[in-house]
């Protein structure tokens, strides 16, 4: 049986790819270590009065943000963006639109699992979750896609200098 | 890695910039400029796609001399 499916153009070349695939190994084991971190911080936490105290989930929200500096950052470093997306302004209008949907649903469903049942009331718990991330993301995304656009630019300009100078 | 001026001799002569060779071969410049400097080392499909576009054999552009060859 043939396979029928067709992959989309990956963007990265093979050196591009080594480096994002070594990002991605380094941070999968800084994910594995933190979150066994968390797991003993929390069962030790747990036994002492002041738990109560700590939000629910931190330690996990903590991994998780300090995964999402990791990855921007090295991402950065290494002048690479994605294996399938482009870093232009529908493709990070579409992200953002997408993430804003999934939050959006995500609190009207909160307000639906907490007995509040009004239409209006779950409508605007969507809308505030809707705009909010969406908002926040296309700005997030599209920063970094022109930071990400000015290195490569300033990249090719330093060696192309060099390229003429030997 | 020690800097692989074979290919930028080999570029020279066929006068093409970085960015021409790789186009030719499918990889971006910055790629091309790691090789050159010895910061990457290709796969061999990648230095096969290059010795084609420079019409050079493997052993040309990637072959290093190295002392202990002699006692081979």
């Amino acid at each position: 049986m043939t396979k029928t499916t067709k992959k989309a153009k990956n963007n990265l070349d093979e050196r591009q790819e080594a480096a994002l695939l070594k990002s991605e190994s380094k941070g999968f084991w800084l994910a594995y270590w933190l979150l066994l971190a968390v797991i003993l911080i929390q069962v030790i936490i747990g036994t002492t009065p002041f738990s109560k105290d700590i939000p629910p989930m931190a330690g996990e929200w903590i991994v998780f943000m300090v995964m999402c500096i990791y990855s921007v950052s090295r991402y950065m470093k290494d002048n690479v963006w994605d294996r399938r997306l482009k870093p232009d302004f529908k493709t990070n209008l579409l992200l953002s639109l997408g993430a804003g949907a999934v939050v959006g649903i995500l609190c009207a469903c909160m307000l639906l699992v907490n007995g509040r049942t009004d239409v209006i009331d779950l409508l605007i718990a969507f809308g505030a979750g809707f705009v909010s991330t969406a908002v926040l993301c296309l700005i997030a995304l599209s920063i970094c896609a022109a930071a990400y656009k000015k290195k490569r630019a300033m990249l090719e300009e330093q060696e192309a200098e060099e390229d003429n100078i030997e | 890695m020690a800097k692989n001026l074979a290919i930028k001799v080999a570029r020279a002569e066929k006068d093409l910039t970085q960015k021409a060779l790789a186009d030719m071969v499918g990889v971006s410049r910055q790629t091309i400029n790691a090789i050159e400097k010895g910061e990457y080392n290709p796969s061999i499909k990648l230095c096969r796609a290059i010795c084609r576009a420079l019409n050079k054999k493997l052993d040309d552009l990637f072959w290093e001399e190295d002392n202990n060859d002699e006692n081979y």
